[in-house]
């Protein structure tokens, strides 16, 4: 069986969505292979804040220096989100598998999570540089061609024996979310768990707000699936969520009109033959598209919120789906055993 | 150098010591504003082909090669032919006109690529206007352009996406590089 040494290379743009879903790949797969993971990023001081002390092993390293060269070269290079590697160490991989007596190393690209039918076209695809350098492209997705779906089906805690009286919503959102448009939609006793930047947008709706100190990743998730109503955004949250079977509302990442509503609208399309059935299905729909959009809250929500159980039966039918797809650390698992030529003891 | 969403078919990239003529180019956007194209090439040293995908702003680097304005002229199996201002005929193979193929029409103006002194393949103009063959009908009251329908052009049949208010007989004009619906022409 083969242990690799797998090395993640990941920057921190304007959040900590891309380090977040890389930790949790890292971890999954360091649990499931015996890989030996390591993690370059640029800004390891945010990177760490993510990491829990009792629960993860996956080493952060900073971001190499532009010449700089890796004194032990890994078997797979994973860049994560279209970061460039170092300038060095480009060189070190291209003079590496350029030698025909030496062990090939696998240079991964792993792309954002889509729904949209292209994503099975161009997953596993080969890209072939200028400088005759070979990369293997990941598109994770929900089809069966695709590179699988990120993220673990969640532990959740057993459900409390009495029903509280608020109902319990977690908010993480973009800036120009209009979330307290949403929450006074509801029209129901609240109490929002949200980090204080949101916090501060909310403090004129009803809301009982508990603001959400720093955490780790496993901290952050225990504390979203304590909740009943989640308000996600970008791609690690909303994963979490689909997996949950908590009722859930997705922001993608802001980008312009059109094509958010094509992200959208892939999803639905996802989402409509597992949720054909449940006649509650068009208000969950709408909610999603107008949320989505960031449009004012749509009638449908009030409906909704009035039957939070048939809410709930349509997320779990979803997280249910979800979590019997392909999955991506076994689809990336799966393509390095492919380059090497023997399996890894996934499981 | 140009980035990989810049490339059109008909360009000619290298792949390392093989030059390789883009036939067809597909452009989608990921996530978080990245986008990612997928391109057809073919081998021109072996004529073998492949698909490959980049990022789209990878550099690449593009041959520069000699260009002709041309007409297309007829279609002699498995060549088609185009003609330059003089009566001047040039082949390009079936296989090597990629997306071209979606829009020709007798008399379409393009530029036919050489190299080596060989015609390799065609290059189109950014926007073409073509006449719409097929469509279902117009919604009254969506003038909003949003909401989209599939229609057939003149004289290939090729779909595009269109907004819900053409009808068929309307000139449109689509771009050639994403093969989308631009706008309705009077």
């Amino acid at each position: 069986m083969a242990t690799l040494q797998v090395d993640i290379f990941c920057k921190v743009i304007d959040h900590l969505g891309d380090i977040g879903v890389c930790l949790r790949l890292a971890r999954s797969l360091e649990r499931r292979t015996g890989w030996r993971m390591r993690i370059f990023c640029d800004r390891p001081d945010q990177a760490t804040r993510l990491a829990d002390s009792q629960g993860d092993v996956v080493p952060w390293h900073p971001w190499p220096d532009e010449h700089a060269q890796l004194e032990s070269f890994p078997e797979v290079i994973l860049c994560a989100f279209g970061c460039e590697l170092p300038q060095g160490i480009r060189q070190q991989l291209a003079a590496r598998n350029s030698d025909p007596k030496r062990n090939h190393s696998l240079w991964m690209h792993l792309d954002y999570l889509s729904a949209e039918n292209w994503v099975g076209d161009f997953h596993g695809r080969k890209s072939h540089k200028v400088d005759g350098l070979v990369q293997l492209f990941c598109f994770p997705g929900f089809g069966a061609d695709s590179g699988g779906l990120p993220g673990d089906p969640p532990i959740m805690a057993p459900l409390a024996a009495a029903q509280p009286a608020a109902l319990h919503v977690f908010a993480y959102v973009y800036e120009h979310a209009p979330i307290q448009a949403w929450l006074s939609a509801l029209a129901m006793p609240l109490v929002l768990r949200t980090p204080a930047a949101i916090a501060k947008r909310c403090i004129n709706s009803s809301a009982t707000i508990e603001v959400l100190a720093t955490c780790s990743q496993l901290q952050w998730d225990k504390t979203m699936l304590g909740c009943a109503l989640l308000f996600v955004r970008g791609e690690d949250s909303w994963v979490q969520a689909m997996r949950s079977g908590i009722p859930w509302l997705w922001q993608p990442y802001p980008q312009d009109p059109e094509t958010l509503s094509v992200k959208l609208k892939a999803l639905l399309e996802r989402m409509a033959p597992v949720l054909k059935d449940h006649q509650a299905w068009p208000c969950w729909r709408a909610c999603l598209l107008a949320w989505g959009l960031g449009d004012p809250p749509p009638a449908a929500l009030l409906q909704l919120s009035k039957h939070m159980t048939s809410w709930q039966i349509m997320a779990e039918a979803w997280a249910s789906h979800c979590n019997s797809l392909p999955r991506l650390d076994e689809r990336l698992c799966h393509m390095v055993d492919m380059h090497h030529q023997q399996p890894s003891a996934y499981n | 150098m140009k980035i990989a969403q810049e490339i059109r078919t008909g360009n000619v990239i290298m792949m390392g010591k093989d030059p390789m003529v883009v036939l067809r180019a597909e452009y989608n956007k990921s996530g978080r504003n990245a986008a990612v194209v997928k391109m057809k090439l073919k081998n021109l040293l072996n004529n073998s082909g492949t698909e490959t995908v980049f990022k789209a702003d990878e550099k690449m680097e593009v041959l520069v090669l000699e260009k002709k304005e041309v007409t297309y002229s007829y279609f002699a199996d498995p060549m088609y032919v185009f003609m330059d201002t003089e009566y001047n005929q040039f082949e390009v193979e079936a296989d090597s006109m990629g997306d071209a193929l979606n829009y020709l029409d007798d008399g379409m103006p393009c530029e036919v690529i050489f190299y080596n002194g060989r015609a390799i393949s065609v290059e189109l103009p950014t926007g073409l206007v073509r006449e719409v063959e097929y469509t279902e009908p117009a919604v009254r009251g969506d003038t909003s352009g949003k909401v989209m329908k599939p229609a057939r052009v003149k004289p290939t049949g090729f779909e595009v996406q269109v907004p819900a208010f053409v009808e068929i007989g309307d000139k449109i004009e689509i771009d050639t590089r994403t093969g989308e619906y631009r706008n309705r022409v009077k």
